[in-house]
C-alpha cells in the first residue's frame, strides 16, 4: 500500500521500504513506499527485516533507484543512485506507554546548531531553550550566554498568596484517656472509637490501633486511603497558617458487616510490611507510625457510594479531635516551617496541570477543598459536580484540598496524602522557567457521552486559561482512559502543547488514542507492566514528575518526540530517566 | 501439547448492577464475570439485561498456585 505526501512528511525520519515491485530508474514518490505504521506487525510475522543502514524515507524521495526491488524491501544507500551524503540527525525525544520520553534528544545536542533551532520554533519561549540543553543532556558550551541573558532579564516574580506549613515531629503515638500532644507525644482518646461513630449511622464499628515502623509484620485489611493529620490555624485551605504532624500517618482501613473488603476490587489486604510500597507520595514513609483506623460499614454497602463515604467520614472525626489539639500548638514548638507561594512567574510560559480523577461512582470519588486539610466536611464530591473541571491553585492542592475515596486498583490509586505530597505540582510549582496557572481536576464519568461532556468543558476552560502547555494524568487504567485521551485532544487540537501521564503499562494498555499523544510518560515500576497489588507502587513519583516537565518543556520548545515502540518496554523509560539524571549533574 | 486456546468474542448479558460493579452472565450458562465498573465501557448508563460483549479465551491453569 503506497503512502501520501501528508504521511511521507509525517514519517520523514522513519525508514524507508518499498511497498510493491519497484523497477531500475524509478524515482521514488511516497506513492512507491510503504506505511511506517504497520512496520512492527509486519516485522513480527518475519515479513519484513530493517537492517540497520535502512534510509530514512526523508533521504530517498527523489532519488532514483539503481536496481529493480521487490516489494517490501527497506532501501539502503547501494539501491540509490550517487549513494546518500551523511545528514544531520534531529533531536528526538521518545513516548512511553504510547508514552514519550527523551532519548534522542541527545543526538541532537552534540551538535550545536540546535539550539538555534529551538529558538525559532519555540518563539516567545526563548527562556525555555537552557532548560531543554539542561534536561537534555550534559553541558552544552552555546547554552551559556544564553543563561546570562536571562540573569541580566530578570523580571520579578508576583507572589499570589503564601502557605506557611509547621511540621510537628511526632516521636510516639498512644492511646489514652485523653487526646493530647505533648513532647512529641500523641495520646489519641481510647473511647473516641465509640463516639466517631455518631458522625455517620452506616459505620457500625471501629477498631484503632498503632502500628510502629519496627513492627510491619501485621496483618491488615483493605487499605482505604492514608492521610496526613493536618489543620488550619489561620486562613482558608491554600493560604494561611497550617500545622501538620510528621511522622506519623492515619491509615484507613474498612470491611463490611459480612467481612466483604470495602475495595473488594483491588483490595490490598495481607501484611502490612508487603502490601505497601512505602515512601510514594501517597502512602506512609518508612519510618512513619501508622495509627490505624479500622471500620466496619453496614453489610451490603461497599458497593454503593454512601458505604465508603461513610467510612472516611466517621474517620474524618478522630482526626478531627486531633487537629483540635494540633490548633493550640505554639509556632515555636514547631521542627520545620515551610513555605509554599503561589506565584505568578512573569514572563514565562503559562503551564496548567491537568488531573483526571475518578468518578464513576462509590469509591470512584474525592472530595474537593473540605474545610480542614484533607478533611471530609465541607468539601464537595466530584461525583455530585457532575465531574465537571474545577480549578484549584498549587496551595490549595498542597494543603489538603483534596480527599480521595480512592479508587482500584491499589497499585494505581493515588490517596488522599499523594495529594498533599502532588510531585508533579510540587515540582512545577516551583520550576523558575515556567508559570504554574493552576491545576485542574476532573472527573472521570462512567458513560461514554458524560465523559466527552466533560472533556469539551476542560478543553473550553484550558482554551480561556491562555497557556502554553499542560500536563494531563490520570490514576488507574480502564475506562477512565478514554476521557484521558480526549482530554488530550482537546487541548492538543487548540495548539497547546500537551503532554499525558498514566500508567498503562502491560495490563492498562490504552485503549484509545489519537493524534495529539505524542507525548507520554509512563508511570509503571512493576518488571511485569501489572497492576501489583502493592499500595502506591505504579503512582506519579518525583522522578516521573521530572520526565513529564522536562517532556513539556521540549514540546514547548518544538523538539520532535519519538514515538513510542508499540509494546510496552521499560527501558525507554529508564533511558529517559537516565537523561534527566545526566541532566541535573 | 499444543492449545491454540486463541482469544475469541463472548457475549453475555448484565444480570447484576451496583453503584460499584457489574456482574455479567455469558450465554449459554458458560459462566459469570464481576468486573468494577471501570472496567466497562458504555455508551448509555448501563441496566440490568444489557447485552455486552468481550474477548476471551478457554482458561489455562498455569501453577498450582503455591
Amino acid at each position: 500500500m503506497s503512502i501520501t505526501p501528508e504521511t511521507a512528511n509525517q514519517h520523514k525520519n522513519d525508514p524507508a521500504v518499498v511497498c510493491c515491485l519497484t523497477q531500475e530508474g524509478t524515482v521514488i514518490s511516497p506513492a512507491d513506499l510503504e506505511d511506517p505504521a504497520i512496520f512492527p506487525d509486519l516485522e513480527e510475522s518475519g515479513l519484513l527485516i530493517i537492517p540497520e543502514n535502512v534510509l530514512t524515507i526523508g533521504q530517498v524521495l527523489g532519488k532514483k533507484l539503481v536496481k529493480t526491488v521487490d516489494a517490501l524491501t527497506p532501501i539502503t544507500p547501494d539501491m540509490i543512485e550517487g549513494g546518500i551524503e551523511e545528514e544531520e540527525t534531529k533531536p528526538e525525544v521518545i513516548k512511553e506507554n504510547g508514552v514519550a520520553k527523551e532519548e534522542a534528544a541527545s543526538n541532537a545536542i552534540g551538535k550545536g546548531n540546535v539550539i538555534r533551532i529551538h529558538i525559532e520554533e519555540g518563539k516567545g519561549i526563548n527562556l525555555e531553550i537552557p532548560a531543554i540543553v539542561t534536561t537534555a543532556t550534559a553541558t552544552e558550551p552555546a547554552a551559556r550566554p544564553e543563561e546570562e541573558l536571562r540573569k541580566e532579564e530578570k523580571i520579578e516574580d508576583r507572589v499570589k498568596r503564601t502557605l506557611l506549613m509547621h511540621e510537628f515531629d511526632v516521636k510516639e503515638v498512644r492511646l489514652g484517656d485523653e487526646t493530647s500532644f505533648e513532647n512529641g507525644i500523641l495520646t489519641i482518646r481510647k473511647t473516641l472509637a465509640e463516639d466517631a461513630l455518631k458522625a455517620d449511622p452506616l459505620a457500625k464499628k471501629m477498631e484503632i490501633d498503632i502500628i510502629t515502623p519496627d513492627n510491619k509484620n501485621v496483618f491488615t485489611n483493605t487499605i482505604m486511603d492514608v492521610i496526613p493529620i493536618a489543620t488550619k490555624v489561620e486562613g482558608a485551605i491554600g493560604e494561611g497558617i497550617t500545622h501538620v504532624l510528621s511522622g506519623a500517618v492515619v491509615i484507613l482501613t474498612g470491611v463490611d458487616e459480612s467481612g466483604i473488603q470495602v475495595h473488594e476490587f483491588g483490595s490490598c489486604e495481607g501484611i502490612i510490611g508487603e502490601k505497601v510500597r512505602f515512601g510514594r507520595p501517597g502512602c506512609p514513609d518508612e519510618n512513619d507510625i501508622m495509627i490505624r483506623i479500622h471500620v466496619t460499614i453496614q453489610a451490603g454497602t461497599g458497593m454503593e457510594r454512601r458505604g465508603p463515604y461513610a467510612a472516611h467520614k466517621v474517620c474524618d472525626a478522630v482526626i478531627q479531635e486531633i487537629r483540635e489539639v494540633l490548633k493550640k500548638k505554639a509556632p515555636s514548638e514547631a521542627a520545620r516551617v515551610i513555605e509554599y507561594k503561589d506565584v505568578e512567574r512573569v514572563g514565562r510560559p503559562r503551564v496548567v496541570i491537568v488531573k483526571e480523577i475518578m468518578g464513576q461512582g462509590a469509591m470512584h470519588d474525592n472530595v474537593i477543598l473540605p474545610k480542614e486539610p484533607a478533611g471530609v466536611l465541607g468539601g464537595r464530591p466530584n461525583v455530585d459536580l457532575g465531574n465537571i473541571p474545577v480549578v484549584l491553585s498549587s496551595n490549595e492542592v498542597r494543603d489538603g484540598g483534596i480527599h480521595a475515596l480512592t479508587c482500584i486498583g491499589p497499585a494505581s490509586k493515588e490517596n488522599t496524602r499523594h495529594y498533599f505530597r502532588e510531585p508533579l505540582v510540587n515540582l512545577v510549582a516551583e520550576d523558575e522557567e515556567v508559570n504554574l496557572v493552576g491545576v485542574v481536576f476532573v472527573g472521570s464519568p462512567q458513560v461514554n457521552e458524560e465523559k466527552f461532556y466533560v472533556s469539551e468543558r476542560l478543553g473550553a476552560l484550558i482554551e480561556a486559561m491562555g497557556v502554553d502547555g499542560a500536563i494531563v494524568t490520570t490514576e488507574g487504567f480502564g475506562n477512565n482512559h478514554i476521557d484521558f485521551a480526549s482530554h488530550i485532544e482537546q487541548i492538543g487540537k487548540r495548539g497547546i502543547p500537551v503532554v499525558g501521564v498514566t500508567y498503562a503499562a502491560y495490563q492498562g494498555q490504552l485503549i484509545v488514542g489519537n493524534k495529539y499523544m505524542d507525548a507520554m510518560v509512563e508511570l509503571n515500576k512493576d518488571p511485569n507492566g501489572m497492576e501489583s497489588e502493592i499500595l502506591g507502587d505504579n503512582t506519579l513519583t518525583r522522578e516521573d514528575a521530572e520526565r513529564a516537565l522536562a517532556m513539556l518543556k521540549a514540546k514547548m520548545a518544538g523538539v520532535e518526540i519519538k514515538p513510542a515502540p508499540k509494546k510496552w518496554d521499560q527501558s525507554v523509560i529508564e533511558k529517559n530517566q537516565e537523561l534527566i539524571r545526566k541532566a541535573k549533574k | 501439547m499444543e492449545i491454540n486456546a486463541d482469544v475469541r468474542p463472548i457475549k453475555g448479558k448484565i444480570i447484576e448492577l451496583t453503584e460499584r460493579d457489574v456482574k455479567i452472565e455469558f450465554y449459554g450458562r458458560m459462566g459469570m464475570l464481576r468486573v468494577p465498573l471501570r472496567m466497562l465501557i458504555c455508551g448509555k448508563r448501563p441496566e440490568v439485561g444489557d447485552e455486552v460483549e468481550l474477548k476471551m479465551s478457554y482458561v489455562i491453569l498455569k501453577s498450582d498456585g503455591r
